[in-house]
């Protein structure tokens, strides 16, 4: 679950307009199944906002729970063996982690999310978009490419984790 | 290629003050420089200079023509190869070989120096194997191998030899050597004097973010009150010929024996 | 600084679950309630928490950095960019129904803030772990909430190692936004893979002292716990229903 809290710092070092916060998430869902990686990613999810201090997004773990339930049945189909189904794994993941994260930021928080969400945002709502429109707009376009490379990341990880280690997790055999 | 490394009048610090203050240090190409000094003196942080890592905040750092100012580290790292202190961190690929090509893969170079370097440490026989598989001293020599895989005229190596045991610490000295015989400069930081006197002709002690000694390795390190200072020892050549008042200063093993055989053997009166 | 900050005030003193109902009180009170001046009440009770627990020094610096620019934020997305009607201010028109929002939902955030800082530094790690021993929870549990707490800190420096070393191997951290993505395998697999040995090593640790035999650890010195406190507690759980009560009947503030 820590990882999902000190990817972010590799991302802002590369200016990457996307979050990577749901690769442990992911991670732990393809590893060790579905009630761990809920559970890492609700954890995670408070542990960020009470590490960052930016509570809005407590009520995102509802989208944590999304993403887990989800990465742990395409893992199941083996999606994250090889990159060719990360790929599509990602798209899934990123118009369900989307559509269910949009209607929150709209009711909760009227749009505030903080990071690229909000900027890409407030430059649609400057250009006349309604802020209900505005808001899905631009959640969707960033969880589509930020669950993509989440998806591909984990794939890598893998792909390269050593037999001893990979020998501990027994939803990888599967 | 090789390259002297140069500092005039530098400080530099992270943020809040100065670390070093107006450090000058010239090193030439193919010498090789130890760094002692106790924590915190700003050792690793005048290294880190030399990577790009710390940026001078005034006065110049170069290597050989370049001005590392305006240079990014991964510009940089076509000169100057920087194993770090807890350089196993950055392990991340599948077999220690592709470990140890990650950077000549950086930096464009063919990929002719991995399999040399992984057999001058000692690693042909895992070059297959997982890097977190291997014990931690395993790892460190991985990172090592990687770096010397790259081919750089400026080696810096930040505590290379802590934590490892004799054999590991002679395949280092060995591979060190060699890249200075062939005009290699070297930068080491080290407390382990007895891998000092085998790879450092010169020897520079700071103190407080600032130069206090620069002497040569031979003198250094048979000058027991200068290192009793450092709360050190001589390494165990240099005490046995300090010991024995053997001919020609030996510091390191090979002189020793050497400076041994010629002796004339006297025993001692019981 | 985020984080605790030793002291003697009545939080300070207070039994660790204390100081945490009364942040997580002040959270969920902050989303029941909704005009500006129910809002402004919460941030008021979170103030007032600050106070108690004598941590507005140790709190003020990371509060200010962390509300700052959503303040700022919500000004421009609601106040500037909201719907009519409009407020002529000088220079500046402000749309009235944007600057309630910006109200409501900036207080809120200041609030929930304020309270969780007051409750980082007031409440001492070691103490939460003996208060939870004292209370029965698994050790395994405890174990592996308060190492990976510890495991973030460690891994942030790692993060910072792993920039570093994968740039002196020559990898280009910029360039062209495939390069960057391109860069992101280097730098998260280490971390990751770091990450994962690392917590193996603590579950081995965890196996070698038996805490997966379920047998009830006793506290050494467990926080004390008295009746005024679990008063004070029950009232802050009976405030947050009454408040929801009230917001789902209509009759919300
Ligand atoms: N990343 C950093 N940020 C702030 N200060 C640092 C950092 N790294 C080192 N320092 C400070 O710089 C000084 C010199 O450190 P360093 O160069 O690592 O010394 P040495 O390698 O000789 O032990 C120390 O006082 C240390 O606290
Ligand atoms: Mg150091």
């Amino acid at each position: 679950m820590a990882v999902n809290l000190v990817i972010g710092q590799i991302v802002a070092a590369l200016l990457l307009p996307v979050f990577l916060d749901a690769v442990g998430t992911i991670l732990v869902a393809a590893l060790v199944g579905p009630r761990a990686a809920i559970a890492a990613g609700l954890v995670s999810q408070i542990l960020n906002a009470v590490l960052s201090g930016n509570f809005s997004w407590l009520p995102f773990g509802i989208v944590q729970i999304v993403i887990a339930l989800y990465a742990a049945s395409v893992a199941r189909l083996g999606a994250f063996k090889r990159y060719e189904t990360a790929v599509p794994a990602g798209l899934g993941l990123g118009l369900l982690a989307g559509a269910t994260a949009a209607p929150i930021s709209y009711f909760v928080f009227g749009g505030v999310t903080g990071g690229g969400v909000t900027a890409v945002t407030a430059v649609l709502r400057g250009l006349g978009v309604p802020l209900p429109v505005a808001v899905a707009g631009a959640s969707m376009g960033t969880d589509l490419l930020d669950k993509t490379i989440s998806c591909v990341l984990v794939a890598a990880i893998l792909r390269s984790l050593p037999e001893q280690l990979a020998a501990r997790f027994p939803a990888l055999a599967r | 290629m090789t390259f002297g490394v140069r500092l005039e009048r530098v400080r530099a610090g992270y943020g809040q003050g100065d670390v070093l203050h107006d450090v000058s240090l010239d090193v030439a190409a193919g010498e090789s420089l130890a760094l002692l000094g106790a924590n915190g003196a700003g050792k690793t942080t005048l290294a880190r200079l030399l990577i790009g890592l710390v940026r001078p905040s005034a006065g110049r750092v170069t290597v050989g023509d370049w001005d590392v100012s305006g240079r990014r580290p991964d510009e940089l790292a076509r000169r100057v190869g920087y194993v770090f202190q807890h350089a196993d961190h950055q392990l991340f690929a599948r077999t220690v070989r592709d470990d140890v090509a990650f950077g000549p893969r950086c930096l464009g170079l063919p990929g002719d120096g991995v399999a040399a370097a992984l057999e001058e440490l000692g690693l042909s026989r895992v070059a297959g194997a997982h890097p977190y598989d291997l014990p931690a001293p395993a790892r460190k020599l991985v990172t090592l191998a990687g770096v010397l895989a790259m081919g750089a005229g400026v080696l810096v190596l930040d505590e290379p030899t802590a934590g490892f045991d004799h054999e590991s610490r002679e395949l280092v000295v060995a591979a060190l050597r060699r890249r200075i015989e062939s005009g290699v400069t070297a930068v080491v930081v080290s407390h382990d004097l007895a891998f000092v006197a085998e790879a450092a002709e010169r020897i520079v002690v700071m103190r407080e973010g600032a130069i206090a000694t620069d002497r040569r390795a031979r003198d250094m390190l048979r000058d027991e009150d200068a290192l009793h200072a450092l709360g050190l020892g001589p390494p165990p050549a240099a005490a046995l010929g300090l010991r024995l008042a053997l001919s020609g200063s030996p510091v390191r093993i090979a002189e020793c024996v050497a400076a041994l055989r010629g002796a004339r053997w006297t025993a001692p009166a019981v | 600084m985020i984080g605790y900050a030793a002291g003697r005030s009545p939080l300070h003193r207070a039994h660790p679950y204390t100081p945490l109902a009364a942040a997580s009180a002040v959270l969920l009170l902050a989303f029941a309630v909704s005009t500006p001046g129910a809002v402004g009440v919460v941030v008021l009770a979170a103030v007032a928490l600050a106070l108690l627990g004598d941590a507005t020094g140790a709190i003020v610096r990371p509060m200010l950095v962390l509300v700052l620019p959503t303040w700022a934020l919500l000004l421009v997305l609601h106040g500037i960019l909201g719907g009519d009607p409009h407020l002529v201010l000088g220079p500046v028109t402000l749309s009235e129904p944007g600057v309630r929002r910006a109200l409501v939902l900036g207080g809120r955030v200041t609030a929930i803030v304020i309270a969780f800082l007051t409750a980082l530094a007031t409440v001492s790690p070691p103490r939460l772990v003996e208060a939870m021993t004292a209370r029965g929870v698994p050790f395994g549990r405890i174990f592996l909430l308060v190492s990976s707490l510890t495991l973030v800190p460690r891994m942030r420096a790692r993060a910072v190692q792993i920039l570093d070393a994968q740039q002196s191997r020559g990898l280009r951290i910029g360039g062209s936004a495939a390069a960057r993505v391109r860069a992101l395998v280097p730098l998260v697999l280490p971390l990751v893979l770091g990450a994962l040995a690392e917590v193996e090593e603590q579950v081995l640790a965890l196996d070698a002292r038996g805490a997966a035999s379920g047998a009830r650890r006793t506290a050494l010195d467990p926080p004390r716990d008295t009746l005024g406190e679990r008063l004070v507690r029950m009232a802050l759980i009976m405030a947050v229903l009454m408040a929801y009560a009230a917001k789902f009947m209509g009759r919300g503030a």
